[in-house]
């Protein structure tokens, strides 16, 4: 690892450390380098007075045995005088030039060569003539050996360096505590950060008295935003996973809650059974009362089912209508007894907005969750189908859901023409037939027709629509299958401009709610540049009923445009004369059932005449369905019914001359 | 007869210095020419304190008379006298060779220093009862040592003729001597008067003399016999004059600083004759001379 790598890789303490103990290690080489000088101009001083002292000493201690020219002696002396450490040599030179010398023994050199460059110790010598009385005897010289000064120099230097490591490494320990005392702070802040990288919220920095203020303020700041952040995480976690119109947990919640329930099941092998509640009638509530009354019923609801509830159970809001309950380690028994009472307190429920009252109904799908069950996607499948159970049932009640029920068969069938609805859309597979409506009491020769559906899922193969119509009205396709049926006509009225007829599509009920239905059909009339006595539609009294705001609306806008409405299979559900006023149709179509049974059933005669009256009253044309012989048209005409139609009157064919699926039949 | 006498005093020398002067020849021979001349001192203080005096006088006489000299001294008086007894020295400055055994080496006196003679003494406190000599019977006697003329063999002679038996004490100089008395360590002390009278002087001292000697001159500057007549008398004439010239003078003041004299003490001529009384006083004495 290089330098700068482990600079930068090391932490606030390592680089403070470094930095002090740094600065006190060149502090203490200067003064090093400092002393060692100032030693060796000590030494030189000292050796320098050494020398003068001791070649004055010497001389004088001698002087007496050169006068006596006693050289043995002198050279004792001097040799006695040598073995002072701090003496190299003694020379003395008498006025002849005889020498007597004496040399100390060497001596150990305890210190490395580059320390005495370092000190800058010099060579001291001196030297003392002998004279008495003027007569010079001699010269004395001496060098001085500064050996031994060094080596104590070097002992002290050594020492020095010891102490000063030691003192280094006291200072480093200190330095070390301080600075780790002061960012103990940090630290901690750290610790905090890498708990809430893990995602531990709760971490807070424990503030210390120690610290330096900035980091203490820091500290507290972090907390603060810390706080700050896990109280708006809380809130974001409550709004991921709660429902804000009830309080309720919403999906996501509830199938959390359902994968902990499958885990339990396997590992305790427990059973707990999730119960799917829709709410009946709620859209009439919806469509009639608004979206705020709507929103106001289902905030009622969490405080109706809840006490109705074992603490155990998880109530939650799957989406509009529709709740889900979670009834933790219990029987299906037990679960259907919760489930009667949560339907009886829907539906004894009365909901007042705007002076009128409204009951409502729930049907609620069950089924149970055990060491078998797949995964929350089969549960929530599961409790959905045996809720479409229950509705097809009759609607205010529960149904526990089966393997092998016939109603999932249904919904298997319905879920296999779902996805056929795409690959016939795509290839084409849609054919459109036409069936007349004759006029009884018209003369002027106008010719009415009604636009059926057929399709081709083989070829050669024509099929009555039903099943395929009820998939796609129940699984949300029916708009889309609408626009394409409007398209289609209005392409082939574009293709037969001399064509006299009215031609009438059928709507269905979820294209009622479709607020840009009325401009889409608009914009494909002025595509094919379409007259709107040439096109009417026609929609049932109960989708007309279930979405009365939007199906006037746009009963109003085509009726602008000049197209004519019929009220289809009205009688079939609720035949309220109250929407009927609202509803500004031109046609009345009395349902089939009604013209079938009529020979038989004087009720059914009776009401045919009810209604074509009320027809009459309301200024609208009443048409006959499913007139299939001269008996039913004579009663009809009796009664005095505006048109029929049936098998009886026409045949529904292929349009004629329509391209694409259209030719191939008629091939 | 004296003549005879004096005649045959030569011839014994002669006789004497025969076996020795091949020494002395050979001494000579070496010196005359490049070495300079020995020149002894006999031993009377310090050998450092010797030197200092006696080196600015010999290089004065050097230069002056064209005789180069060396000062040559020994560890000891004896030793000193010693090289002057083995022919080592040309020179000497001394009164230990008028010994009966030394006088037959044939030195003569050339010069002594100017200054009243030396008297022996033996002294004794002021407040001594000490009176006579006789009263020193049995007492310590101190001295500076057993080979001062008149520190030790005149008055221990005096002792000796009056019969006075003392128990001698040696104390290395003069001024030792003087300090034992001082200290009442011994009862009396034989001493040079001037030591004593310097000494009384400079230590404000009170002594009384019990008995005084008749008077010598200091020591002499002799030559060996074997130093050409024309050179003594060139170093006589030197240091006669040294008083009377300014450069001797100033060496004599040299001199006299180093042993804190009063006043430049100069040389007067001297002859043989002038020391007599002490070649009478060795050969009368009773103090052994141990073959001196």
């Amino acid at each position: 690892m290089s330098m700068s790598a482990w600079f930068h890789n090391s932490s606030l303490t390592s680089r403070v450390m470094l930095a002090l103990v740094g600065v006190l290690a060149l502090a203490v080489c200067v003064i090093a380098v400092l002393a060692s000088q100032a030693a060796g101009r000590q030494i030189n001083q000292s050796a320098a007075r050494e020398a003068d002292l001791v070649a004055q000493t010497v001389s004088q201690a001698i002087t007496e045995l050169v006068i006596l020219g006693d050289f043995p002696a002198i050279e004792q002396h001097l040799r006695k005088r040598v073995t002072q450490t701090d003496i190299h040599w003694l020379r003395f030179t008498d006025a002849q030039g005889q020498v007597v010398a004496a040399q100390s023994p060497p001596q150990p050199v305890k210190h490395p060569a580059w320390f005495s460059r370092l000190l800058g110790v010099e060579t001291h010598s001196a030297a003392s003539p002998i004279e008495a009385g003027g007569a010079v005897y001699g010269t004395l010289s001496v060098r001085i050996n500064t050996l031994e000064a060094e080596s104590q120099t070097w002992t002290l230097a050594v020492n020095a360096a010891l102490l000063f490591t030691l003192a280094v490494s006291l200072c480093a320990m200190v330095i070390h505590l301080i600075v780790r005392k002061n960012v103990q702070g940090l630290m901690a802040m750290r610790a905090m950060a890498e708990k809430l990288e893990r995602g531990d919220f709760a971490a807070r920095i424990a503030i210390d008295t120690v610290s330096p203020p900035e980091i203490r303020e820091t500290a507290g700041l972090l907390n603060y935003a810390v706080n700050r952040i896990s109280e708006l995480m809380a809130e974001m976690r409550r709004m991921a996973f709660h429902d804000p119109l009830t309080g309720l947990p919403n999906r996501r919640a509830i199938e959390g809650r359902l994968e902990r329930a499958l885990r339990l099941a396997r590992e305790k092998d427990q059973t707990h059974i999730f119960c799917y509640i829709d709410l009946d009638q709620f859209k009439i509530v919806n469509d009639t009362c608004g979206h705020a009354a709507g929103d106001q019923l289902l905030a009622q609801l969490p405080q109706i089912l809840s006490p109705l509830l074992p603490g155990s159970a998880y109530l939650a809001r799957l989406g509009g209508d529709e709740f889900g309950l979670l009834l933790f380690d219990t029987t299906m028994r037990d679960a259907e007894a919760i489930a009667r009472k949560v339907i009886d307190a829907i539906h004894d429920h009365t909901f007042i907005h705007g002076g009128h009252s409204y009951q409502l109904g729930a049907s609620i799908g069950m089924t149970g969750i055990t060491r078998d069950t797949q995964n929350e996607s089969e549960i929530l499948a599961q409790a959905d189908m045996a809720c479409y159970t229950a509705k097809e049932a009759g609607r205010n009640r529960s149904h526990v859901y089966e393997n092998a029920q016939s109603g999932v068969r249904a919904l298997q069938e319905e879920m296999e023409w779902v996805s056929w609805f795409n690959e016939a859309m795509a290839e084409d597979r849609l054919v459109l037939y036409r069936q007349r409506i004759d006029a009884l009491n018209d003369s002027s020769g106008a010719s009415h027709y009604e636009i059926l559906l057929r399709i081709r899922r083989y070829a050669d193969v024509i099929e009555s629509p039903g099943p395929f119509l009820a998939a796609a009205e129940k699984h949300g396709l029916s708009p889309e299958l609408d626009r394409y049926v409007v398209r289609k006509v209005c392409q082939w009225l574009a293709e037969h401009p001399h064509d006299p007829a009215t031609y009438s599509v059928n709507l269905s009920g979820l294209s009622l709610s479709d607020e840009f239905l009325l401009d889409c059909i608009l914009k494909i009339m002025d595509t094919y540049q379409i007259q709107g006595n040439r096109l009417s539609f026609e929609i049932t009294e109960t989708a007309a009923v279930q979405n009365l705001t939007h199906a006037r609306r746009l009963i109003e806008g085509l009726k602008a445009r000049g197209c004519a409405f019929y009220l289809d299979d009205f009688g079939k559900g609720m035949a309220s004369f109250s929407y009927l006023k609202q509803l500004p149709a031109d046609y009345l179509k009395i349902d089939g059932s009604f013209v079938l049974e009529m020979l038989r059933d004087p009720t059914d005669y009776a009401i045919i005449n009810a209604f074509n009256q009320i027809a009459h009253d309301l200024s609208r044309k009443s048409v006959a369905e499913c007139v299939e012989n001269p008996y039913q048209l004579d009663k009809l005409r009796e009664i005095g019914v505006d048109y029929v139609q049936g098998f009886g009157i026409h045949r529904p064919e292929p349009l004629p001359d329509l391209k694409c699926a259209a030719e191939s039949i008629a091939a | 007869m004296p003549r005879l006498l004096q005649i045959c005093r030569w011839l014994c020398c002669t006789i004497f210095l025969l076996p020795i002067s091949p020494a002395i020849a050979n001494d000579y021979a070496a010196m005359s020419h490049d070495k300079p001349y020995p020149f002894g001192v006999l031993n009377q203080r310090s050998v450092t304190l010797t030197a200092e005096y006696w080196n600015p006088i010999l290089r004065y006489v050097s230069q002056k008379s064209g005789i180069p000299l060396t000062l040559r001294i020994a560890r000891t008086a004896n030793e000193t006298t010693d090289m002057a007894v083995r022919g080592e020295l040309a020179f000497v400055y001394t009164n230990h060779l008028f010994t009966p055994g030394r006088d037959k080496l044939g030195y003569t006196v050339l010069a002594r220093q100017e200054g009243e003679p030396i008297q022996g003494q033996i002294v004794v406190a002021t407040n001594s009862p000490i009176q006579d000599l006789a009263a020193l019977e049995g007492q310590k006697v101190a001295f500076a040592n057993p080979y001062g003329f008149v520190g030790y063999f005149v008055p221990m002679d005096k002792l000796l003729r009056d019969k006075v038996t003392v128990n001698p004490v040696f104390m290395g100089n003069q001024e030792a001597a003087i300090g034992q008395l001082r200290a009442g360590r011994v009862m009396a002390i034989g001493v040079n008067h001037k030591a004593m009278a310097d000494f009384a002087r400079r230590e404000d001292f009170t002594y009384r003399v019990v008995w005084t000697s008749e008077p010598y001159f200091d020591l002499a500057v002799m030559a060996h016999p074997s130093v050409p007549a024309k050179l003594r008398e060139k170093l006589r004439d030197a240091m006669v004059n040294m008083k009377s010239d300014p450069e001797g003078l100033a060496a004599l003041t040299q001199a006299a600083k180093a042993l804190e004299l009063p006043k430049p003490r100069g040389f007067v001529a001297a002859t043989d004759r002038h020391y007599d009384n002490y070649r009478a006083f060795f050969r009368h004495t009773l103090v052994p001379l141990d073959n001196q």
